[in-house]
């Protein structure tokens, strides 16, 4: 028997490894190149100009988020008893580990960026580097065809057995982490989740997978209890609750917006071939990626290490585009924001169960402003440095049937008759939850020019 | 220029003949248009149900609330819920008119059969160099033997039904 291996971990505290072959391959895994490079990514990017407590990295993620799909496995296992396949949890275990390892510096920011430039999502690297590097090899050194299994599992969209349903489901190990991960780490104090109840309370049952209205297929995943239908509440109301205080928050987002924008004006001088006006040397891995965004080893030169460390160049850039927006990244000089949805609720006012005509005044009047914006040519800034960052979002952290999701999107919940039912109907808390969405702008403060614009354009 | 606007949402959706259901469908029309060479004004990326276009999304909701489009919430006998987008009120842009057969085609195509025939298409454009392959392996559920089959032969109506498609994917 190999050596227990044990990590401590502010969420989970101990995170053991033990001596057995399976859980000794994943240590393996952790070693590796690849995997240790999560440790220079943080999970939140610039959230920490805001909560600046909020630097775990995704490794410390990543870790989490194999705990916890052990302790889904385990749910899973007391579940189907004699059916439980070991191999299909090793397979889901093992992705819950991987599921990361092909996020870019600044998480979610450089996926906008690879959005606008069609370089494909973070799961597809994910699964060229388990397939492609030593990542794969640890995990083939298991049995043979284990890479594969787990390559498909990070690369399929809808899960396709229960233990696919521990990596992608409602109740996955990623949120499960994540959730408790960030609140934890930003300090803030709502959000909270009844963990282990909830876990103590899943069951798997077979759910449709629907489109458009047809019923497509069905599908095993993890349903909540009938005794934990509040603990199930709470975590969406959690989640609802993460958008506007963590993930959203404008502060964060008008970096995120700084940032994209300037890695999209570094990536069209390189393909002008004006590297120099940069500010970067031609070797560096930024400058290389934006020549070869496919190439898989350049890719992996890229964390939020390298970016930091190239801000200082950045910012001494001679194109003032480039110079302008590293220089503000790097001194926290944020564009200001402008919160649209907020100033229409100061004019038109949110009430208690909110008047469904004062809400479409608020939705029309927003959309009117969307239409003069775009047509106003503020928001395209070609070479100059860019005057408005516009910004639009909306999430659902509970889609119910009735509102377009699909019926995998929806938590199923065991009712008082032990029949299966959709959670909105069993709990007015979660019935009566809208979507978070903002629309903002963000601008310099001292350009009363673009400022008056913007004001014509609200209305004001 | 309506590409990108909400007015381009309904003047295809009038260019359909006026009604599309289901939300999946709506994205995969505007999707293929794009890669058909039509100026659509929105830019795809990979989704849970392939390509995906967050912008196309909001300009839908937008059309609704500007009163180009109505978004009803309908219910099947079995439970399931989808939306239908009806429009009437704005006039088809001389660059969809040209793309009502395409449309016609999409509009009356199983949904998820289109979605597949759509990804496979989408990837292609990607560089994917076996998108049939890799449609099957993302969409494992959708991508039954008899489905993929029926969405080879959409992808070639599809193909038939494009003004031009000289430098379209087989």
């Amino acid at each position: 028997m190999a050596k227990l291996q044990r990590v401590r971990d502010p969420v989970h505290d101990l995170i053991e490894f033990n001596g057995e072959e399976f859980e000794q391959v994943c240590w393996k895994v952790v070693q590796t190149p690849q995997f240790q490079r999560l440790r220079r990514i943080k999970q939140l990017g610039f959230s920490d100009f805001v909560y600046p407590g909020a630097v775990h990295s995704r490794f410390a993620h990543s870790l989490g988020v194999f705990h916890t799909a052990r302790k889904l496995a385990k749910v899973v296992h007391k579940q189907l008893g004699d059916s439980f396949d070991n191999r299909g949890a090793q397979q889901a275990i093992a992705a819950a580990l991987v599921h990361d390892i092909g996020h870019g510096p600044f998480s979610h920011a450089f996926e906008e960026v690879l959005k606008k430039k069609k370089l494909g999502r973070h799961e597809d690297k994910s699964v060229r580097i388990i397939q492609d590097t030593e990542v794969g090899e640890a995990l083939e050194s298991f049995t043979p065809g284990f890479r594969d299994r787990v390559a498909e599992i990070i690369g399929s969209e809808t899960p396709k057995d229960i233990y696919a349903a521990i990596v992608t489901s409602q109740f996955d190990a990623d949120r499960l982490d994540y959730m408790r991960r960030d609140r934890m780490m930003t300090g803030t104090q709502s959000s909270a989740i009844d963990f282990e109840w909830l876990l103590a309370n899943l069951e798997v049952k077979r759910v449709p997978v629907d489109q458009d209205g047809e019923k497509v297929s069905e599908v095993e995943t993890l349903v909540v209890g009938q005794k934990a239908v509040l603990a199930a509440e709470a975590y969406v109301v959690g989640l609802f609750q993460l958008y506007p205080t963590i993930y959203f928050h404008k502060a964060t987002r008008s970096a995120e917006k700084i940032f994209s924008a300037l890695l999209m004006r570094v990536f069209e001088l390189v393909a002008d071939e004006s590297v120099a006006e940069t500010g970067l040397p031609k070797n560096h891995p930024i400058v290389q990626f934006a020549e070869s965004p496919e190439d898989l080893a350049v890719f992996q030169l890229l964390d939020d290490a390298v970016v930091w460390g190239a801000m200082p160049l950045l910012a001494m850039a001679n194109d003032p585009c480039t110079r302008e927006l590293a220089h503000r990244l790097l001194n926290r000089k944020l564009y200001k924001v402008r919160d649209i949805s907020a100033e229409l609720e100061s004019i038109y006012p949110k009430t208690a169960g909110d008047d469904e005509d004062i809400g479409e005044k608020r939705r029309v009047k927003e959309a009117e402003i969307r239409e003069r914006l775009k047509e106003s040519g503020l928001l395209s800034s070609g070479e100059s440095i860019p005057s408005v960052l516009e910004d639009q979002v909306k999430r659902d952290p509970y889609k119910r049937h009735s509102g377009g999701g699909s019926a995998q999107q929806m938590i199923h919940a065991i009712d008082r008759s032990g029949k299966l039912t959709e959670l909105s109907s069993l709990s007015d808390v979660v019935g009566s939850l809208s979507s978070f969405s903002a629309y903002r702008l963000y601008c310099h403060p001292d350009d009363s020019d673009v400022n008056m614009k913007l004001d014509k354009i609200v209305g004001k | 220029m309506i590409a990108g606007t909400p007015k381009l949402v309904g003047s295809l959706i009038v260019a359909s003949g006026g009604k599309v259901v289901g939300r999946t469908r709506l994205q995969k029309m505007v999707c293929m248009l794009g890669l058909a060479g039509f100026d659509v004004g929105f830019d795809f990326s990979y989704h849970h149900h392939g390509p995906y276009s967050e912008d196309l999304s909001f300009a839908v909701s937008d059309a609704d609330a500007l009163g180009l489009v109505r978004e009803t919430q309908c219910r099947t006998d079995w439970g399931g819920w989808f939306s239908t987008f009806e429009a009437d009120v704005i006039p088809i842009d001389s660059n969809i008119e040209l793309a009502r057969p395409l449309l016609g085609v999409m509009r009356d195509a199983n949904s998820v059969v289109l979605e597949l025939a759509v990804t496979a298409a989408f990837l292609d454009s990607c560089g994917e160099q076996d998108p049939w392959g890799e449609v099957q392996r993302r969409k494992s559920q959708k991508a039954t033997p008899f489905r993929i089959g029926e969405a080879k032969r959409l992808y070639s109506k599809l193909k038939e039904n494009i003004p031009d498609s000289g430098d379209f994917a087989q």
